[in-house]
C-alpha cells in the first residue's frame, strides 16, 4: 500500500485518474440509457424504426450482411438506388424487408453535417447526429470492452495463468509458458487481426444462434456480439504478455520469507496466490492494467476502421474516425474527425502517463 | 569463446524451428478450421453441387482431412516454399509468395528507412533526455514525443496527409517538388506520409528506452570511477554511458520490426501503397485466407528468426549472460 499512496502522491498520475474517471464516467452515464432513463442525449443506435429484422429472417436468404447492403446499395438510411432484379428477387420493398438488421438512419436530414455552434458543441455528422452525443455513446464503448478485456484477459488469464505457473513452477509453468512463447512469436497488432477477420464471418451467425436459443433477442441490435469478438480476441492476444511479466514478478518474491511462513502454517496455493503474492504484486498489476486499457482502446478504433471491429450503428470511436474520412473530407469538415481524434489523445495520453508516472514510482531507478 | 556459450547457443537456435513450426500450426488452424470449409469461401456461396466441390478440392489441393492438408501445407512450405494458392486471384490461379513478391518490395523500402528514421531519431533523442535528466528539456521531449504514440493511426495519417499535402505545400513547392496526396509510382516523395506516419509514433518509444537505459547505466560504478578519475562529461558519455546503454537495445530490435510491419498494414492501406500490407488488407475483405496465412507466417518466421539472431549475438557481446547460463 506503500506504493499506491506514492503514486497518489504524484501530480501527473492524479491528474490522468481524473481524466480517465471523467472519461470512463461519461461512458457509465450513457449506459444508464439502456435502462430507460433519460439522460439529455439521443442515442445514435435508436432509430424511428421500431423493428430492425435481419434480412436473413425476412427472406431465408443465406448470405452476409455485407454483400447485401452492397447488392442493394442502400445508402445510410436511405435507398438511393434500386436494382429492378433484386425487387424481383425480395418481393416488395418496405423499410422492414429493405433496411438490414444494423442500419443508420438518418435523424435529421437539415441538421447533417452543422459546424460547431451552441446548438451541437462538437458539430453534426452526415447523418444530422450531434457529436456530442455520438462521442459520449462512444466513450460507452470504449468502457465496455477495454474494461471487459482487461478484466477477462489481463486479469483472469494473464494474473491468474502468470500466478499459477510462476509459483507452481515445473510441468505446469512449462505448459503455461510455452504456449505463451508462441503466441508472443506472433506479431501481436497481425494476430489481433487475424483473429477477428477469421471469426467475423461466424461470429453473428452464432449470435443469431444464441439469440434464438436465450431469447434475448436484443443482443445483435445493441452491439453485444461486437463487443464480445473483440473482448475474446484481444484477450486471447494480451494474456502472453501480462502472463509473462507477472511470473516474472512472483520468481522474485516467491522466494521471499513470509511466502515461506505461509507455506509453513500450511496455506494452500490458492490462499498463497490471492492472499501473499497478489498484494505484493499489486502495484505492478495496475501498471499491466493502465497500458492495457489504452492499448485495447486504441485496438477497437484500427479494427473498427479496418471494417472488422465495431458495425454500425453501435457507436464507436472507430466508427466517429471512419465516417470523417480522408483528407479532402478533414478540409471540409474538419470536426467529424477532431472530435474523436480529441477524445481518443486525451484518453490514451492519460492511460499512457498513468502507466509512466506508476512505473517511475516502482523503478525509481529509471527517474 | 568460454564454455557455457555454446550449449546456450544451439539451444536457443533449436528453438527456432519448434517457433516456427507452432506458429505454423497455429496460424493454419486459425486460418483453415475456424472459418468453416475453404471451399465454400472459393466458390463464394454456401450451397454448391457436390462435382464443383470436389473440382476445387482437387485444384485447391484441399482433399483428406485437416491433419493432411496441414501437413502437405508444410510440406510445400518446407521443400519448395510454396505458400499455397490464393483463393481470390483465381484465373489463372495464382500462388500466394507470388502475389507476396511482387508487393514486398515496396514495403520493405518503406519498413527499411523508418527503421533507419527510428534508430537514428530516437537514439539521439533518448540520449538527450537523459542527459537533461531534472530539466525541462527531459519531459518536454519524452511527452511531446508520447502525443505522437497514443494518436491511434487512422487518425494520425490523415492528420499528416494534410500537413504535408496542404499545410506544408508552399514549403515543398519552394524545394521544387509536391507531395502527392495518395502513392503514386516513381515519384519518390509518395515516400515522405508513409514515412513520417509510420516513423513518429515508433520514436517515443525507442528514445524512452534510450533514456532509461542511459540513466540507469549513469548510476553505475565504473561511471561514477571514470567521473573520479577527472575525465570529461563528453568522455564519459560517449566512452562509458553510451556504449553500455546501447546493450539493451539490441532486444528492441526486434520488437520494433513488428510494430512497424503491423502498423504498415493500416498505414499502406490508408495511403494506397501497393506493398504486402495494403495487399493483407485487402485478402482479409476478400476472404482470402492462404494469403493471409502466408503473411502471417512470413512476418512471424521474420520476427523469431531475428529475435534468435539477437539473442545469439547477445551472447557473444555480455560475458554476463554466459555466466548466468553457466552457473544457474
Amino acid at each position: 500500500m506503500r506504493a499506491l499512496r506514492a503514486i497518489l502522491r504524484k501530480k501527473i498520475a492524479v491528474v490522468c485518474i481524473a481524466v480517465i474517471i471523467v472519461l470512463y464516467g461519461a461512458g457509465a452515464y450513457t449506459m444508464l440509457d439502456a435502462f430507460g432513463v433519460d439522460i439529455g442525449l439521443q442515442d445514435p443506435t435508436q432509430s424511428n424504426l421500431s423493428q430492425r429484422r435481419s434480412i436473413r429472417e425476412v427472406d431465408g436468404t443465406p448470405e452476409t450482411l455485407g454483400a447485401f447492403t452492397q447488392r442493394l446499395d442502400v445508402k445510410i438510411g436511405t435507398i438511393t438506388q434500386l436494382n429492378p432484379e433484386i425487387v424481383d428477387e425480395y418481393g416488395p420493398l418496405t423499410a422492414d424487408t429493405v433496411l438490414p438488421a444494423r442500419t443508420e438512419l438518418v435523424l435529421s436530414e437539415d441538421e447533417s453535417l452543422q459546424g460547431p455552434s451552441s446548438r451541437h458543441w462538437f458539430g453534426t455528422d452526415r447523418n444530422g447526429r450531434d457529436g456530442f452525443a455520438r462521442a459520449m455513446f462512444s466513450l460507452r464503448t470504449t468502457l465496455i470492452i477495454s474494461v471487459i478485456s482487461v478484466v477477462f484477459g489481463n486479469l483472469f488469464l494473464g494474473l491468474g495463468l502468470g500466478l499459477l505457473a510462476g509459483y507452481r513452477g515445473g510441468l505446469v509453468d512449462q505448459i503455461i509458458m510455452r504456449i505463451g512463447d508462441v503466441m508472443l512469436a506472433m506479431p501481436g497488432l497481425l494476430f489481433l487481426i487475424v483473429i477477428v477477420a477469421v471469426f467475423r464471418d461466424q461470429w453473428e451467425d452464432w449470435f443469431r444462434a444464441i439469440e434464438d436459443a436465450t431469447g434475448m433477442g436484443w443482443l445483435i441490435a445493441q452491439g453485444v456480439d461486437d463487443y464480445v469478438l473483440i473482448v475474446f480476441a484481444t484477450s486471447l492476444v494480451g494474456w502472453a504478455g501480462s502472463a509473462r511479466f507477472y511470473r516474472a514478478q512472483v520468481l522474485a518474491l516467491r522466494e521471499s520469507d513470509y511466502i515461506l511462513a505461509a507455506e509453513t502454517i500450511g496455506a494452500r496455493t490458492p490462499r498463497v496466490l490471492v492472499r501473499h503474492l497478489f498484494p505484493g504484486i499489486l502495484p505492478w498489476f495496475i501498471v499491466g492494467f493502465s497500458a492495457s486499457l489504452g492499448e485495447i482502446a486504441g485496438a477497437e478504433v484500427v479494427l473498427t476502421w479496418l471494417g472488422i471491429g465495431i458495425t454500425p450503428p453501435t457507436p464507436s470511436f472507430g466508427i466517429m474516425v471512419e465516417n470523417a474520412g480522408g483528407r479532402t473530407t478533414f478540409l471540409l469538415y474538419p470536426w467529424l474527425l477532431l472530435v474523436p481524434f480529441s477524445f481518443l489523445l486525451v484518453l490514451m495520453l492519460a492511460f499512457n502517463l498513468l502507466g509512466d508516472a506508476i512505473n517511475d514510482v516502482l523503478n525509481p531507478r529509471g527517474r | 569463446m568460454a564454455s557455457g556459450a555454446i550449449p546456450l547457443l544451439i539451444r536457443r537456435l533449436l528453438l527456432v524451428p519448434v517457433l516456427v513450426f507452432a506458429v505454423m500450426a497455429l496460424s493454419y488452424a486459425l486460418t483453415h478450421a475456424a472459418p468453416g470449409d475453404p471451399v465454400k469461401i472459393i466458390a463464394g456461396a454456401r450451397d454448391i453441387e457436390p462435382e464443383r466441390a470436389q473440382q476445387i478440392r482437387e485444384e485447391f489441393g484441399l482433399e483428406g482431412n485437416y491433419v493432411q492438408r496441414f501437413g502437405r501445407y508444410v510440406w510445400g512450405v518446407v521443400s519448395r516454399g510454396d505458400l499455397g494458392p490464393s483463393y481470390y486471384y483465381r484465373s489463372p490461379v495464382r500462388s500466394v509468395q507470388e502475389l507476396l513478391g511482387e508487393r514486398i518490395w515496396v514495403s520493405a523500402q518503406i519498413n527499411l528507412i523508418v527503421m533507419a528514421l527510428v534508430f537514428g531519431l530516437g537514439i539521439p533523442m533518448g540520449v538527450y533526455a537523459a542527459v537533461h535528466r531534472g530539466r525541462w528539456q527531459d519531459p518536454a521531449l519524452i511527452g511531446g514525443l508520447k502525443v505522437f504514440d497514443s494518436i491511434p493511426s487512422p487518425i494520425f495519417i490523415v492528420l499528416i496527409a494534410v500537413l504535408m499535402v496542404n499545410g506544408l505545400a508552399d514549403f515543398f513547392n519552394f524545394l521544387g517538388f509536391n507531395v502527392p496526396n495518395v502513392w503514386t509510382p516513381g515519384d519518390p516523395a509518395s515516400y515522405i506520409i508513409p514515412v513520417l506516419a509510420l516513423t513518429l509514433p515508433s520514436i517515443g518509444g525507442m528514445a524512452r528506452f534510450v533514456r532509461v537505459s542511459a540513466l540507469s547505466t549513469m548510476d553505475d560504478d565504473y561511471v561514477r570511477t571514470a567521473r573520479a578519475k577527472g575525465l570529461t562529461e563528453r568522455r564519459i558519455l560517449y566512452g562509458h554511458v553510451l556504449r553500455n546503454a546501447m546493450l539493451p537495445l539490441s532486444t528492441v530490435f526486434g520488437l520494433s520490426i513488428v510494430g512497424i510491419i503491423g502498423g504498415s498494414i493500416i498505414i499502406e492501406t490508408a495511403y494506397g501503397v501497393p506493398g504486402v500490407g495494403a495487399f493483407m488488407f485487402q485478402s482479409i475483405t476478400q476472404r482470402d485466407f492462404n494469403v493471409i496465412l502466408g503473411f502471417t507466417l512470413l512476418t512471424a518466421t521474420l520476427f523469431i528468426v531475428v529475435n534468435a539472431l539477437i539473442d545469439v549475438l547477445y551472447i557473444f557481446i555480455d560475458p554476463r549472460i554466459r555466466f548466468t547460463a553457466r552457473f544457474s
